[in-house]
């Protein structure tokens, strides 16, 4: 086990290596650059300040440079949070989105699994129809349509709840912002487990079960419920993307002090470092999960060997 | 041989055959069906039924709610633009995207899964670890990446959502391609002579089109959705233009003062995505396909 | 033997509602089993063998419906299934799925125990463990904590009969426990399964689409074609002297162990109705040889010969 966790985050390196190299190049081609704006910069005050942030170096020499200053951990200075650096910028962040985040893949999950037994369950009936009908809805509706709606209906018409702001003492702030990015991933992983749960019921070994006389909890919590979560884990990792996704936009409208908005904000201010920043921290993020994954899927199947 | 493969082709027929009935058994689908059809009608010849173009200012119709009694029947924005013609031409430039990006991913998805498949082995195992390392990445941020550095062009928005779709398309096509590379009508073609090329266009490409429009139809509005999202965030489609994203982005603004700007385009695209969505699990359960 | 009745079923009909009108799988069945007896089904792949387990032990699915009486040792009707498990067990064709793939053996074992007798956990893995020793596995305790995966077919389905008699129940009912087992395999189940009912004087219903396997347990055979009962008689009679032609051809088409071996093997063409086929006639007229006009017409009914005998055919073999 240790090994193969060992083998696989060295693998997952080059993977990151080669992303951070892309991107790194990428953003490079951009059009303009960090000191553009509205009123444009007398020439020589930007090639004042392109050199002192080694703008005008060859580009390898400065991606040298770069690879250099993040395998000591620095993400190197924002171009354009002046007085910050990126490292600052992500631990100052991300503890927010990463709170943000794992409350609502936590209910996702809790939420998704009992409502696609319960639906899985009951086949057929009113139950099963409103679960598959709102599921739908939930997927459909975009987040930027759902946060804003929220608001407007208990923040504005009904005073229960902030619509904007941030107060990281009060709870109520995250309560839309975690709804919004909850409800698709916790609708995805309900019809996940809808399917596979009335799959498995129908398997030969739930029939031994019953044939066996055992109560219906038994049957559903011991034998079915485990093989039945094996595609939802297997959805974890696309979850988390997509809460990724939604943060991008629930923190920008919310308002909320995490790292979402900054990677859009990166991109079109051309604050390289920001964008390479947030795009290291994201796919390391995402590449764990797939580890996490596969773990999981060999905990829930013992058929399945870890095999790095 | 020929026996052998007319009866799959016929087997496939009436599986459509069937399909199709299932469908038109199923309420939700006629419903989805309804709604889809309708709203594309309107978003190609909508904008003909009323005077307004969609960037004309109405300067003595600032902000006005929505009304049967004026031109503005959808209301208009701070600008004094009319909605109903704006939106409408919104619907239209979603819904191209959306099918544009959904035939690219479809097109690479299913030549790239289809040789996988049918080729297996090494190769196989090469293509799909590709497919793995790609489909671990955060795409999505290359997508936001990619429409930086090559400003805000249409067809390459188009191209770029598309590019990300492919993978899981790719994965269904291969697992199709491998099952039916098994299959007796193709064995028996390849033993009839003819080249790996010609039976993978001829005989496993046409069995795999049931789980592929399945996966189409719900790709088709995660696409629309994905393209709403980046004009939200402002690198999408541009002003004056507008899609739905950017409508309901500017919606969201005026929240609290014209709350229509919001509603309706909002009301607009989850209609579209909730039918393509019923529309795709009908599909699916008439087809009887899998979760991808 | 005493003749007390352990299983009793009447007029049993299993349906199903599908798009084409309703299927039925098994049609007007009654049998019955005695304590401590044997019984045989035989019948091709479809003809409602593994249904009429099903549905005698209430296990059909949500979307299927039953008519007619089960009643088990005495107590009628829903009573099977407050025993199920219990007095009453069942073994299933495919041991390759029928175990739970996440659990070890000691654990699916153990519940049962647990559940019905409430006893502690340790007692009923020592339970388990002897039962396991019982049915032949050469070391139990290892065998306690495998995984379904790592065992061989034969095992798993050992392990399949001593889950199923840890209540020591009075009746088993086996639908092809040998069908996917290696030939060898096969025959050790068997001798198992023998040896438990002269044991422990459990009653057991073998169902199988092999006459041969059939032949070598069961003291009565009922065959059943198309959903429905169409001979019964005891072992030895029906070998000898068949009178449904159903019959004849089944024992014609199995391999006789003591006889030459023939030239060519007998076979009976055609394929039974579809189930949701409706006809007048029998069921069997479009394979049968000795069909006449009023076959087609009428379907048989059923005749009880006073030696336990009956068949359903106008135009039965001579005894």
């Amino acid at each position: 086990m240790i090994r193969y966790l060992f083998v696989r985050v060295l693998g997952a390196l080059p993977t990151l290596l080669a992303i951070v190299t892309i991107s790194f190049f990428l953003i490079r081609f951009a059009p303009g650059g960090p000191f553009d704006q509205a009123r444009a910069l007398p020439a020589d005050v930007v090639a004042n300040l392109n050199a002192a942030y080694g703008l005008d170096r060859p580009l390898w020499a400065q991606y040298a440079t770069y690879l250099d200053d993040l395998a000591h951990g620095d993400f190197g200075p924002s171009f354009r949070y002046k007085d910050f650096s990126v490292t600052e910028l992500i631990r100052e962040g991300f503890p927010v989105s990463a709170t943000l985040g794992a409350i609502a893949i936590a209910l996702a999950l809790a939420g998704g699994v009992g409502v696609g037994v319960v639906a899985a369950l009951y086949r057929g009936r009113w139950i099963d129809h409103a679960t598959v009908g709102l599921s739908v809805v939930a997927i459909a509706v975009p987040s930027f349509v759902l946060l804003p709606a929220l608001g407007l209906l208990f923040g504005i018409e009904l005073h229960w709840l902030p619509v904007a702001g941030w107060d990281p003492t009060s709870i109520r702030d995250y309560v839309l912002p975690v709804v919004t990015l909850c409800l698709p991933p916790l609708a995805y992983i309900a019809r996940l487990t809808r399917a596979s749960m009335i799959e498995v019921m129908r398997s030969a070994y739930v029939r031994t079960a019953f044939a066996k006389g055992l109560p219906m909890r038994t049957i559903v919590l011991r034998h079915a419920l485990r093989p039945a979560l094996i595609p939802v884990a297997s959805y974890l990792a696309p979850a988390v993307a997509m809460t990724m996704t939604g943060s991008l936009v629930v923190e920008t409208i919310a308002g909320l002090p995490g790292i979402g908005r900054y990677l859009v904000q990166g991109a079109l201010n051309r604050d390289y470092t920001l964008v390479l920043g947030m795009v290291i921290v994201y796919s390391t993020l995402l590449i764990s999960m797939g580890l996490v994954v596969d773990v999981l899927i060999a905990v829930l199947d013992p058929r399945v060997r870890l095999q790095a | 041989m020929n026996a052998l493969a007319d009866e799959a082709a016929a087997r496939a027929g009436g599986l459509w055959r069937d399909a199709l009935q299932r469908l038109r058994g199923s309420r939700a689908a006629i419903g989805a069906a309804s709604a889809l059809l309708l709203l594309i009608a309107l978003a190609i010849l909508g904008p003909y039924l009323n005077p307004n173009r969609y960037d004309a200012i109405d300067w003595s119709c600032l902000a006005m709610p929505p009304g049967l009694l004026h031109a503005h029947w959808w209301g208009t924005d701070p600008l004094g633009r009319d909605l109903f013609v704006r939106t409408l031409l919104g619907t239209r430039i979603s819904l191209a995207v959306g099918l544009l990006a959904t035939l690219v991913s479809l097109v690479v998805g299913i030549v790239y899964g289809a040789v996988a498949g049918y080729a297996g082995g090494s190769v196989d195992h090469l293509m799909m670890r590709v497919i793995e390392i790609l489909s671990g990445l955060p795409l999505i941020f290359f997508v936001i990446l990619l429409t930086v550095v090559f400003g805000r062009s249409e067809y390459l928005l188009f191209a770029a959502i598309g590019a990300i779709g492919w993978l899981t398309m790719a994965r269904i096509v291969r697992g199709q391609a491998m099952a039916i590379r098994e299959r007796e009508f193709v064995e028996a073609a390849a033993a009839a002579g003819a080249g790996p090329v010609r039976i993978l266009f001829r005989h496993v490409v046409p069995n795999v089109i049931g789980p592929v429009v399945v996966y189409a139809a719900l790709t088709v509005p995660q696409i629309i959705l994905f393209e709403s999202f980046l004009s939200f965030l402002g690198l999408g489609i541009q002003e004056p233009q507008a899609s739905l994203g950017t409508l309901i982005a500017s919606g969201a603004t005026e929240m609290e003062s014209a709350p229509w700007m919001l509603l309706i385009p909002s009301a607009v695209l989850a209609i579209l995505l909730i039918s393509f969505h019923v529309l795709g699990d009908a599909l699916r359960d008439a087809l009887d396909v899998g979760e991808p | 033997m005493s003749r007390e009745p352990i299983l009793e079923v009447e007029r049993l009909r299993v349906a199903y509602a599908g798009r084409g009108g309703q299927v039925e799988a098994v049609r007007d069945v009654s049998l019955r089993v005695d304590a401590g007896e044997c019984v045989g089904i035989v019948g091709e792949s479809g003809s409602g063998k593994t249904q009429l387990c099903l549905a005698v032990l209430g296990l059909l699915p949500p979307n299927a419906r039953r008519d007619g009486v089960v009643r088990f040792a005495g107590a009628p009707g829903d009573a099977v299934r407050a025993v199920r498990g219990e007095r009453i067990a069942m073994v299933f064709q495919d041991p390759q799925t029928a175990l739970t793939p996440h659990l070890r053996i000691g654990t699916q074992m153990a519940e049962v125990l647990v559940h019905h007798r409430r006893v502690s956990g340790p007692a009923a893995r020592e339970a388990a463990r002897a039962m396991l020793a019982h049915v032949g596995i050469s070391d139990p305790d290892r065998c306690l904590r495998r995984y379904p995966h790592e065992l061989s077919g034969g095992m798993r389905q050992r392990v399949l009969i001593a889950t199923s008699l840890l209540c020591e129940p009075q009746l088993l009912i086996a639908d092809e426990p040998t069908t996917a087992l290696d030939v060898t395999v096969q025959a050790q189940v068997l001798e198992l399964l023998a040896r438990l009912r002269r044991e422990r004087r459990m009653a057991i219903l073998l169902v199988s689409h092999d006459l041969a396997v059939v032949a070598g347990l069961a003291a009565r055979i009922v065959v059943m074609y198309a959903g429905r009962v169409v001979e019964e008689a005891p072992a030895d009679a029906l070998f000898r002297g068949p009178r449904h032609p159903y019959t004849a051809a089944l024992i014609a088409c199995a391999p006789n162990p003591d006889g030459p071996i023939p030239a060519r093997m007998a076979t009976l063409p055609g394929q039974p109705p579809g189930a949701t086929e409706r006809f007048p006639g029998c069921p069997f007229v479009s394979r049968c040889d000795r069909a006449v006009e009023r076959c087609r017409r009428e379907d048989p009914a059923m005749v009880a010969l006073d030696d336990g005998r009956r068949f359903a055919c106008h135009a039965p073999l001579s005894a």
